[in-house]
């Protein structure tokens, strides 16, 4: 399964780029992040609630990042195991390119294997559901930064650090590789 | 061309007792099923209708992956939630349950729930029992399993080329290879030599399932104090093999009584459901109380062990330039999935017909049977039978093609002769008998073949593209048991049983009402419909005078039960047997009664009576004497109170395998004929298919119920539909994903024929009671090849070649663009 897609965020590139090294504005902006933990320079642990629809499920990622040319560019490797639900692994790359002044240009591309359940519900519909959620994602990140990096009104997560590393791109594929999961979740009642 | 092979069989002789006059007023009408009123008005009982008390409910953690070592199960989270009972993995059932029932030889070893490795996506990994389904489901959530991938087995190159880690079963098997082994059925060299012309296609039958409305259930309960076991099951064959099912739960069979519930459809996918049989019986020991089951949708797509034939063909045809067929010869390998329940068994099964109903001389087969890491196959209405149809046709209709013969004509010219049955083919199997001109003659003016190709002549020449396909299938019915095993390796052929019995049990009780119990359960066909009529034929009562139900495991006997179309000849074999003996002490009881003769009475509505008198009791009169008027009769044992019996019927006409194997025997002698004429208009732009019009003209011999046999035909026909241009079970990856019918599409009335229109021809078979012979599978064996024909014509201006299903739009669309940018 390929995904990709981009996103203008309205904020200089710099802004974006500290928010995205804030698990605060990260814990907020994935949809049912329960916990951020950074294991190791690139290695980080999210665990989320995917709720969506009638179910939810408790799913967790675990990524590592690599290639990175900060503040431009990254590859992201990123498994996440849903127990009974399945599990989603792959790598994406990410890069962020000024646009104008005040606004950065954010592209993924994805590549991901997905198992279990999810698979079996078909890849055409979990596309459209991921689209749906990082949709979401991007919206409540756009709110973040707009207020410089300060998140507006959402419910703190824990969120756990190592000491200024700049290494959060990956947050965010972990919140993509949960979404694709929680994609399943959300086709499952057909 | 020399004279014909026959393969030296001693053929029995007939059995038949009740010839095709002998039926009177009951047998050849339509009348309501009997099982209608409580199936459609939503009262009959189901698995998920029978609760009992104190009952938990399992949920079934499936593997994610296609094929993975299990390092390790952590399943105290899912302990922890409130109204979880117990979580059991395939370790903790091991105490329990011994080997799994498997009809291959040498056995592949399948557990209930996977114990150190999963073979495929969808395995039971472990078993979570609760209070309720809800939160069985919710805790198989917080089931962590630490898997240990290996690499996946896809398709045949792989099957074909494993080694080490790519072993699905390692410790018994050296190789994916599971089977290998070529068949001569007759002078297959010479044939081919003295041929004019060879053509050969390469096909792909693509992997499809059955789809019952209701999945695969049981319902079990353990009673400690008496050590039994109870299970209701929508499973078939509980009093052929079932007992086998306690050998595997450790208890002596007389503490497992399998209650058969109604099914909600099979089409072969219910056969023999050990698996759940065995997992609700063992659950409901461990935690001492009743448990039931139900697979959920993907339960049943992923692990049902129902996937049916996953074929590719390499197959020529040697013919005369004439026309004149001469041989077959075919490779084949098939992708079984990750275990072998039935071994070759649906390759056994091609050879009761694998040469149609043409009169070839000889036949050369070569099978291979690899694993990989997907379901099962399991049995699929055709059981591998339609799909060797479909190969001979394409075969037909390429001669055709090469040799410029109209395919009809092409067909016509070959068709076996009604003079020449019994029909033996190089195989062994015996066609008992058959008017084949006539079901094509039939089909082609009910069709308007004609006019159907003046019609698609104009319309060519608007640029439309109409096609038309005609094909003659057979339809072999009641197997006997000798095709579980003769496939086998000669030194180890397994347990090579030959008994295939029905069985019935009758009683008329005092008030004169019958009733009628079947030792095998209901399966979504019509037995007590059938029953009702023929007993309500041979005993000269009314059908409200007839009650019929089902044993159990524990009262019922010697029956196979409901699959490859056997059951209303064998349990009409069975009742007349049965009725015989209840009519002689009809007739016993009557003769003292009416101070006379037995041979001076007879039946007549409802009455015995007296040949030549006036003189006559009602069956009521003599059942209430025979029941409680013991001192009014001679003190002689065959004055007995009551009026029961029972019947045991076996295969009517079946013999051995050669030992060599240089024939299979007659293994499928009842076969049916079927010609299944399409038009179809083909849009080439978005590769969508209209039919235009759709006959299909059967002759099942005599029908007991010609409704019932409309209905089996319109629905073989629609699953053939869906067989032939939607249904797939595609695996990528090792992922299934089409596992939901948003994806495993089936056809909707939107994909079928707004009508198809059923013919009948009634050729009685002289080898079965009234010449009845099996129809619940011909639909599904002729409709492919008809609209892969009839899609092959269409798409003439293209040049397009079709052979594959299923021949979805975007597979139509795809070969016209091939053709197009060649």
């Amino acid at each position: 399964m390929e995904i990709c897609d981009s996103y203008i965020i309205p904020a200089p590139r710099n802004v974006v780029w500290k928010a995205l090294n804030d698990p605060v504005v990260l814990g907020c902006a994935i949809p049912g992040c329960k916990s951020i933990e950074q294991l190791s320079a690139d290695t980080y642990e999210a665990t989320v609630i995917a709720k969506i629809g009638p179910v939810s499920a408790k799913f967790k990622g675990v990524l590592r990042t690599t290639d990175a040319v900060v503040p431009l560019s990254y590859k992201i490797h990123f498994e996440g195991s849903g127990g009974g639900a399945g599990f989603a692994k792959g790598s994406a790359n990410v890069s962020l390119v000024d646009e104008g002044d005040d606004q950065t240009k954010l592209t993924y591309t994805a590549s991901a294997k997905i198992g279990g359940r999810i698979a079996q519900v078909g890849g055409r519909l979990v596309d459209i559901a991921v689209k749906k959620i990082s949709d979401e994602f991007f919206q409540a990140f756009c709110q973040a930064v707009a207020y410089e990096g300060k998140p507006t009104s959402c419910q703190p997560v824990e969120t756990i650090a190592l000491s200024d590393t700049g290494h959060r791109w990956g947050v965010i594929a972990a919140g993509i590789s949960i979404l694709v999961i929680g994609g399943y979740v959300a086709w499952r009642v057909f | 061309m020399n004279e014909r092979y026959v393969p030296k069989l001693d053929l029995p002789g007939s059995k038949q007792r009740m010839k095709p006059v002998d039926a009177k007023s009951w047998i050849g009408r339509s009348i309501n099923r009997v099982e209608d009123s409580r199936l459609l008005c939503g009262t009959g009982k189901y698995i998920a209708d029978i609760s009992l008390p104190r009952m938990a409910h399992v949920a079934l953690l499936r593997s994610p992956f296609p094929h993975a070592r299990i390092v390790s199960i952590d399943k105290s989270e899912a302990l922890n939630l409130p109204g979880v009972i117990d979580v059991i993995t395939g370790s903790d059932l091991k105490d329990f349950v011994g080997p799994s029932i498997t009809f291959s030889s040498p056995a592949v070893p399948q557990d209930v729930i996977a114990i150190d490795k999963v073979r495929h996506v969808g395995e039971t990994v472990a078993a979570v029992i609760a209070d309720d389904r809800y939160i069985a489901e919710d805790a198989l959530e917080l089931v962590y399993v630490d898997y240990e991938e290996l690499p996946v087995v896809n398709d045949f190159d792989d099957a074909l080329n494993s080694s080490s880690e790519q072993l699905l079963h390692p410790d018994s098997f050296s190789s994916n290879v599971i089977y290998d082994k070529e068949f001569t059925f007759g002078p297959v060299d010479n044939d081919f030599n003295s041929a004019d012309i060879v053509v050969k296609r390469k096909i792909r039958w693509n992997r499809s399932s059955p789809q019952p409305l209701e999945t695969v259930g049981a319902l079990a309960s353990y009673d400690a104090g008496t050590g039994k076991f109870t299970v209701y099951c929508n499973t078939n064959m509980i009093n052929y093999v079932a007992w086998l099912c306690a050998t595997s739960l450790g208890v002596s069979s007389t503490h497992l009584n399998i209650i058969p519930t109604l099914s909600g459809g099979s089409f072969g996918s219910k056969q023999l459901l050990h698996k759940v049989v065995i997992l609700t019986a063992a659950i409901s020991r461990i935690i001492n109380r009743p448990v039931k089951f139900i697979e959920d949708r993907l339960d049943n797509m992923t692990n049902a062990d129902s996937h049916a034939s996953d074929r590719e063909y390499e197959a020529s045809l040697a013919l005369k330039n004439d026309g004149t067929v001469l041989s077959l010869s075919y490779d084949v390998i098939d992708d079984y999935g990750a275990y072998f329940q039935f071994g070759v068994g649906s390759h056994g099964n091609t050879f009761s017909q694998v040469t149609g109903p043409y009169r070839i001389n000889s036949v050369r087969a070569h099978v291979v049977a690899v694993l990989t890491n997907k379901c099962q196959q399991g049995a699929y209405r055709g059981f591998g039978s339609e799909v060797s149809n479909f190969v001979l046709e394409r075969l037909m209709d390429e001669a055709a093609h090469v040799l410029n013969i109209d395919p009809v004509i092409l067909r016509q010219k070959n068709l076996i002769d009604k003079s020449e049955f019994p029909y033996i083919i190089p195989t062994g199997n015996v066609y008992d008998s058959g008017d084949y001109q006539k079901v094509l003659s039939n089909a082609l003016s009910m069709f308007g073949y004609e006019k159907w190709r003046t019609y698609q002549e104009e319309k060519r020449k608007e640029g439309r593209h109409v096609g038309i396909g005609v094909v003659c299938c057979q339809e072999r019915s009641v197997y006997s048991a000798t095709e579980f095993w003769f496939l086998n390796d000669l030194d180890n052929p397994g347990f090579e049983l030959t008994s295939s019995p029905e069985s019935v049990f009758m009683k008329i009780d005092p008030a004169g009402n019958l009733f009628i119990r079947l030792n095998s359960p209901f399966w979504g066909n019509s037995p007590e419909t059938v029953a009702t009529q023929i007993a309500a034929d041979l005993l000269t009562l009314d059908p409200s005078c007839i009650d019929v139900s089902y044993s159990d495991q524990s009262t019922g006997f010697d029956s196979v039960g409901p699959g490859g179309s056997r059951y209303t000849v064998m349990i009409a074999g069975a009742l007349c047997t049965a009725v015989a003996k209840l009519k002689a002490k009809l007739l016993k009881v009557a003769s003292h009664m009416l101070e006379c003769d037995e041979d001076q009475l007879f039946l007549i509505d409802g009455s015995v009576c007296e040949i030549n008198g006036n003189r006559k009791k009602t069956i009521s009169e003599v059942a209430m004497a025979a029941h409680y008027f013991r001192l009014s009769f001679p003190d002689e044992d065959n004055y007995t109170s009551g009026i029961q019996a029972t019947a045991v019927y076996d295969h009517p006409f079946t013999t051995l395998p050669a030992k060599d194997r240089s024939h299979v025997g007659s293994f499928y002698p009842m076969v049916g004929h079927a010609v299944h004429a399409v038009a179809v208009e083909v849009d080439p732009n978005s590769g969508k298919i209209d039919f235009l019009d759709y006959v299909a003209v059967h002759d099942c011999g005599t029908m007991i119920n010609p409704k019932t046999v409309d209905g089996q035909i319109l629905g073989a026909t629609v699953q053939g539909i869906g067989t032939a241009l939607y249904e797939h079970m595609r695996y990528e990856d090792g992922q299934l994903t089409t596992a939901s019918f948003a994806d495993y599409h089936m056809p909707t009335s939107m994909e079928v024929p707004d009508l198809i229109r059923v013919g009948h021809v009634e050729t009685p078979s002289p080898y079965t009671e009234f010449g009845v012979k099996g129809s619940g599978e011909g639909g599904r064996m002729a409709a492919p090849p008809a609209i892969a024909q009839a899609i092959e014509d269409a798409l003439t201006p293209y040049g397009v070649k079709i052979n594959e299903v299923p021949l979805t739009p975007q597979k139509i669309f795809q070969l016209i663009n091939d053709s197009e940018s060649r």
